[in-house]
C-alpha cells in the first residue's frame, strides 16, 4: 500500500524535528556534558557571528571543532548509505540488495586498508578517503567492464561479477592484514576501519563526505521515476519509454559514489543500507520519489544515534559504529520483517 | 489512429544465432493478430523486435511509413504497447501507480500528473475493469488481475498498437477468457493488437488473423482459418488435429500425439 499524502506529510513533519533533536543531543551528551544553551549560542556565534562574550574557548572547541563535525559526518554518511541501499534495492528488484554488492563495498575497504599499510593514512588525513573513493571506483568498473557486452548489462551478471570481485577484494583485503598483523598499530587501525567508526572527525572529513552525497542524492532523484519503472523489469521499463542501460549506469556510478563517499569518511558500517530503506518502504510505500529523500533523512538519523550510542555505552571504550548499526539494527530488523509477514499473511 | 506496424524482411540475431530470419508481418489495426509456434520458435522475439526492443541485424519495422529506428524510445513508447511475459511484480506499488506509470513517456522528469494523465488512466483503469482494485498494493493481486493491471499500464500511454507475450499463459480458463475478450475489443476499437499465444482453439476463436512461426521462420500468415490447417499442425507442431465444428459455427480442433516411426 502506498501512502497517501498525509501519511508523507506526517513522516516529514516527524523526521525533520526528530533530525535536529537527535542532532543537539549528539552534540550534547559526551564525556564533557553541554547544556542546550550553551550548544546554541556556539552555534549562533559560529554560523551568525554573535558576539562570543560569556562562552568558554573550551565549550567551542568541544562543541564546534569535536562534536559538531562527527555528528554531521555521521548525518551524511548515514544519508549516503541509505540512499544507496534504496537505490540498489529497485536496481535488483530485491529488498535484500544493499551497497556492498558490485563489489563497491570491499573495493572502498581495500583502498583504505591500503592507505593503513602503505602508512601514508599517518601523514596526512586525504590518502585514506582518497584512496577507498579510488578503490570503490575501481572495483564498480573493474565488475562493470565484465558484465557489460555491446552496451547491454545484465543485472544478474553484474551481481555475480559484483559478488565474485568483492570476494577477491576481501581476500587482498585480509591478505595484506595478515602480512602487517606482526605491527599491532596498522592491524589495530585496519581492524577499527573495517568495523566502522566516526572517532576524530573533522571538517575535513565532512567536507570530503558531503557534497558527493547530496550530489548522489540530486542524481538518484532525477533517476527516481527511472527506478520505479526498472522494478517492474527492463522490459517493461523499455517498453514504457526508459532508456533502460543509461538509467542503470547512471544509477550503479551513483551507488559508487555514494558508497565510496560514506566508507571513505567512516570505514565499513554495515546494515544501513539495507535496514533503513525497507523501514522507509514499509511505512511510506515502494516510490522512490518519496522513498529516496525519505531513506536520505532516515539514515541520517539512524546513523546519529548510533553513533551516540557508539561512543556513550561503555565509556571511556568507544564501540566500534559498525557493530552498533548491526546491533541495533538486526533485531529491529527482524521485528519489522515479521510483523510485515505476519501482516500479509492475514 | 490506425496505423499498421510491419515487420519487413527482419532477422534477428542473438549471440550469434539467427533467432528469426527475413520474417514479413503487417499488424494491422482494427484486427487481432496472433503470432503462434512451438516453444522457442521466435515468437516472443518477433513481437519484441515489433516493440522496438530488440534491434534487427537486418530489414526494418515500420511504423506505418516511419522505420522505428528513426523513433526515439519515448515516442515509441507512446505509440506502442508491449505487455512482457513477466508480470512479476515484487514491491508494494498500487494498481494506480502501477497503471500511472504507462503515463510516463508523456511526463517529463519532474512533472506533476496533468488532467490529461489522469483521464488516460481513468480510461485505462476502466477498459480493463480494474478500477476497485485502484488503491489495492499490486503484488497482492491475483494472476488474472495483475495481467489486466498490466495491460491497462499499457493502454494508460494510449498506443495505437499493442503487443502481448503470452497474457494467458498462467491463467485459468475464466481469466483467459476475460483478456482474450479484452484483446479482441481492443481490436474493434481501431487499436492494431498482436498476441503470441499457446492456445490454438483460443486462436480459432478470438483472433483475425494468425501468423505462424517455427524454428525462426515466418511459415504462413493469413486468415486464422486458413493457418489453422491440418498439415500446418502436423508439420509444425508434430501432433494431429482433428476439426470439430460446434453449434455455433465455430471450429475446435482436438489433438493427437504422432506416432513417429
Amino acid at each position: 500500500m502506498t501512502a497517501p499524502r498525509l501519511r508523507i506529510g506526517l513522516f516529514y513533519g516527524l523526521m525533520m524535528p526528530a533530525l535536529m533533536l537527535a542532532v543537539i543531543a549528539a552534540v550534547a551528551i559526551g564525556s564533557t556534558p553541554l547544556g542546550w544553551q550553551t550548544i546554541v549560542k556556539v552555534l549562533a556565534v559560529k554560523i551568525l557571528g554573535w558576539n562570543q562574550s560569556g562562552i568558554s574557548e573550551t565549550d567551542q572547541l568541544v562543541v564546534w571543532i569535536i562534536r559538531v563535525p562527527r555528528v554531521l559526518v555521521a548525518a551524511a554518511v548515514g544519508a549516503g548509505l541509505g540512499t544507496a541501499g534504496a537505490i540498489m534495492q529497485g536496481l535488483f528488484r530485491n529488498p535484500l540488495a544493499e551497497p556492498g554488492l558490485m563489489g563497491i563495498g570491499p573495493g572502498a575497504a581495500l583502498g583504505g586498508v591500503i592507505a593503513f599499510v602503505t602508512g601514508v593514512s599517518a601523514k596526512s588525513v586525504l590518502p585514506l578517503p582518497f584512496l577507498a573513493m579510488t578503490g570503490a571506483l575501481l572495483a564498480l568498473s573493474l565488475v562493470y567492464a565484465m558484465s557489460t557486452r555491446g552496451g547491454v548489462t545484465p543485472m544478474a551478471t553484474l551481481l555475480l561479477a559484483g559478488v565474485a570481485t568483492g570476494s577477491f577484494v576481501s581476500a587482498l583485503t585480509s591478505l595484506l592484514l595478515t602480512l602487517n598483523i606482526a605491527n599491532w598499530q596498522i592491524a589495530q587501525e585496519v581492524l577499527f576501519w573495517m568495523m566502522g567508526g566516526l572517532d576524530a572527525r573533522t571538517w575535513t572529513h565532512f567536507w570530503i563526505c558531503a557534497p558527493f552525497v547530496v550530489l548522489g542524492l540530486g542524481a538518484a532523484l532525477v533517476e527516481a521515476r527511472s527506478l520505479d519503472l526498472l522494478m517492474q523489469g527492463e522490459e517493461a521499463a523499455a517498453s514504457l519509454g526508459v532508456d533502460v542501460e543509461s538509467a542503470k549506469r547512471t544509477l550503479i556510478v551513483t551507488v559508487a559514489v555514494l558508497t565510496g563517499a560514506s566508507v571513505a569518511v567512516a570505514g565499513m558500517v554495515g546494515f544501513v543500507g539495507l535496514l533503513v530503506p525497507h523501514a522507509i518502504r514499509m511505512l511510506l510505500g515502494p516510490s522512490h520519489r518519496v522513498v529516496l529523500p525519505a531513506s536520505a533523512l532516515g539514515g541520517a538519523s539512524f546513523l546519529i544515534l548510533c553513533d551516540l550510542l557508539a561512543r556513550t555505552i561503555h565509556p571511556p571504550t568507544e564501540i566500534r559504529l559498525g557493530v552498533v548499526t548491526a546491533l541495533c539494527g538486526g533485531p529491529f530488523f527482524l521485528v519489522l520483517l515479521l510483523r510485515h509477514y505476519r501482516e500479509a499473511s492475514v | 489512429m490506425s496505423v499498421t506496424l510491419e515487420a519487413r524482411d527482419i532477422t534477428v540475431e542473438r549471440g550469434g544465432r539467427q533467432i528469426l530470419r527475413a520474417v514479413n508481418l503487417r499488424v494491422e489495426p482494427g484486427r487481432f493478430t496472433a503470432l503462434i509456434g512451438p516453444n522457442g520458435s521466435g515468437k516472443s522475439t518477433l513481437l519484441k523486435a515489433l516493440a522496438g526492443l530488440w534491434p534487427v541485424s537486418s530489414g526494418e519495422v515500420l511504423f506505418g511509413a516511419q522505420p522505428l529506428q528513426n523513433l526515439k524510445r519515448r515516442e515509441i513508447a507512446k505509440r506502442i504497447a508491449f505487455v512482457p511475459q513477466d508480470t512479476r511484480i515484487d514491491f508494494a506499488f498500487t494498481v494506480d501507480e502501477i497503471v500511472g506509470m504507462g503515463r510516463h513517456p508523456h511526463r517529463g522528469r519532474f512533472a506533476p500528473e496533468t488532467s490529461a494523465d489522469r483521464e488516460a488512466i481513468a480510461a485505462a483503469l476502466k477498459r480493463c475493469d480494474v478500477e476497485d482494485l485502484r488503491q489495492r498494493a499490486a503484488n497482492t493481486l491475483s494472476g488474472g488481475e495483475r495481467q489486466r493491471v498490466l495491460i491497462a499500464r499499457s493502454l494508460a500511454a494510449q498506443p495505437e498498437v499493442v503487443l502481448l507475450d503470452e497474457p494467458t499463459a498462467s491463467l485459468d480458463i475464466e481469466h483467459a477468457i476475460e483478456i482474450l475478450d479484452l484483446c479482441r475489443e481492443l481490436a474493434r476499437d481501431g487499436h492494431a493488437v498482436a498476441v503470441a499465444i499457446h492456445d490454438l482453439n483460443a486462436v480459432a476463436r478470438y483472433a483475425d488473423v494468425a501468423a505462424l512461426i517455427d524454428h525462426g521462420n515466418l511459415i504462413k500468415v493469413g486468415a486464422t482459418e486458413e493457418v489453422l490447417s491440418p498439415s500446418a499442425f502436423n508439420e509444425v507442431f508434430g501432433v494431429q488435429a482433428e476439426v470439430l465444428t460446434v453449434p455455433d459455427g465455430s471450429k475446435l480442433y482436438a489433438f493427437h500425439r504422432l506416432h513417429k516411426e
